[in-house]
């Protein structure tokens, strides 16, 4: 047992702190990509598929996070279509409540002309794989090195996919982002 | 600006979670670990999960759930646990005998230059008679690398000092706010709500000090360096299992393996934990975990005192 989580990981006793780590942070990402109900349940098999697997985790390969969120983006994988559903709604709808709890950054960009609604669209014009490697950078704020490791994918594949996106998404918006 | 911020910010978020249910999480995945025959996650699982989990007064119940097919008729929850470990202390008499002692080890793992991890490890001996007098015996420090793998890395590092020559490797004592106006502590309350009561007496009113902070930390003194009786034990268990910010959870295990029911303070960057045993309701260790907020892979110690006898005795100082 070391004070490193790359000791807990191995150590189903300090797995627990593991969880307290990163719970939130992989739920909030799943429920960003996914409706809460079917997030809940992703957040929660990520983390026992992780437990199970633990003896299998490889901090040379990439750091905990970066595993967690890799596990995470495959099991959301499962549910491609009903992220994509989720996007083609909240492009259809005027969801005032999509925008609750925003702060004035956000009133700035739609009056800059980038909405929610134009925001899905263009997320739904994506790739699943440039999505994934989209919204890794955007809601969990992984490097690319980590994006790699969490996809299992080489930096390359990374780059390249994320400069394909940043032009689809360029294009769909009429905004660098 | 950070890459894609505009995804961020104009993107609805998740709505906030809730805590019943990912401790029902937590616990679910936890037990899942120490049974190995679950069935696969389904949604009817969390569902009943979710709904077992049961607050009572601070306690957090949350019981081993499985499907169809695992053994759930005898397992109790991690506050379940702890109550029943603390009946069976309370029921023990204080003891008999000159003086108290106390003897421990103290363990310290932190990760040294290099990236290795260092385990020092230092025996205590703690003597408190009738009187209040106290005696204080320390051994010599030990210092390795923590694992084969450490060991490693400590060679290939060309085999540095494991301490710093400055220090002549000692380490630190942690210092659990000694309350001197709670003496003696063989008299102090047997029943939690009374015992708070008393505690709190002597909570500083000039200070900042968070309460349950204060508390907790008084609680770490009591039971590690006083003569403090096995009711007042119990009732301070139980005291700490009440207060809002702590948790109770089973399965927490002290640098020498030994497995208990455990008190937590703290949150995954400092995280105090009290481990007890499950059957007498001893106390095992006294743990404190700091881990780095960036980095969760990176640098951090590990401290634990982990109690190898405790009680009251016919030797004397000197006498072993």
């Amino acid at each position: 047992m070391t004070m490193s989580l790359d000791g807990a990981v191995a150590d189903p006793e300090r797995f627990a702190t593991v969880f307290d780590a990163h719970y939130e942070e992989i739920r909030r990402y799943v429920g960003r990509r996914l409706d809460i109900d079917i997030a809940e349940d992703l957040a929660a098999e990520t983390f026992l598929i992780a437990f199970r697997r633990r003896g299998s985790f490889d901090a040379a390969k990439g750091t905990i996070r970066a595993w967690l969120y890799g596990i995470a983006t495959h099991l959301i994988g499962r549910h491609r279509r009903a992220e994509l559903r989720r996007y083609r709604a909240l492009a259809r709808s005027a969801s005032p409540a999509a925008d609750d709890g925003h702060d004035q950054r956000v009133v700035d960009r739609v009056a800059a002309g980038v909405t929610v609604q134009k925001l899905s669209a263009a997320l739904a014009g994506l790739s699943r794989g440039e999505r994934d490697v989209v919204l890794l950078v955007a809601y969990g704020e992984l490097t690319y090195e980590e994006v790699a490791a969490a996809l299992d994918v080489a930096y390359g594949t990374v780059a390249s996919r994320l400069s394909r996106a940043r032009t689809k998404l360029r294009d769909a918006l009429g905004v660098e982002v | 600006m950070k890459e894609f911020q505009l995804i961020d910010e104009v993107m609805p978020d998740a709505p906030p979670a809730d805590q019943a249910r990912v401790m029902a999480v937590r616990a679910r995945m936890l037990s899942d670990g120490r049974r190995h025959r679950l069935p696969a996650w389904s949604r009817v699982a969390l569902t009943a999960a979710a709904v077992s989990v049961v607050l009572v007064g601070g306690f957090i119940a949350a019981p081993l759930l499985g499907g169809p097919g695992t053994q759930t008729a005898t397992a109790l929850g991690p506050a379940a646990v702890l109550e029943a470990a603390a009946d069976r202390l309370a029921a023990r008499p204080p003891g008999t005998g000159a003086w108290w002692r106390r003897e421990l080890v103290q363990v310290l793992r932190s990760k040294a230059m290099y990236g290795f991890t260092v385990e020092q490890r230092v025996e205590e001996v703690l003597w408190v008679n009738r009187e209040g007098e106290q005696r204080t015996e320390r051994g010599d420090v030990s210092a390795k690398p923590l694992t084969p793998a450490d060991e490693q890395v400590w060679k290939d590092s060309g085999s540095p000092k494991l301490c710093e020559p400055s220090d002549d490797c000692q380490i630190g004592r942690f210092y659990f706010s000694p309350v001197d106006q709670v003496k003696p502590v063989a008299n102090l309350p047997t029943d939690p709500e009374a015992l708070k009561a008393e505690l709190l007496k002597h909570f500083p009113v000039s200070g900042k000090e968070n309460k349950e902070a204060w508390l907790w930390a008084v609680a770490n003194w009591l039971l590690l360096n006083t003569e403090s009786t096995p009711g007042t034990r119990a009732a301070l268990y139980r005291m700490l299992a009440d207060l809002p910010s702590a948790r109770v959870t089973d399965g927490v295990t002290d640098p020498d393996g030994r497995t208990g029911v455990a008190l937590m303070y703290g949150g995954p960057n400092a995280l105090g934990q009290i481990v007890i045993d499950r059957d007498s309701g001893d106390l095992l260790a006294l743990q404190d975990e700091q881990v780095p907020a960036n980095g969760l892979d990176d640098v951090g110690t590990f401290n634990s005192y982990v109690v190898k006898q405790l009680g009251w005795t016919d030797e004397a100082p000197g006498s072993d």
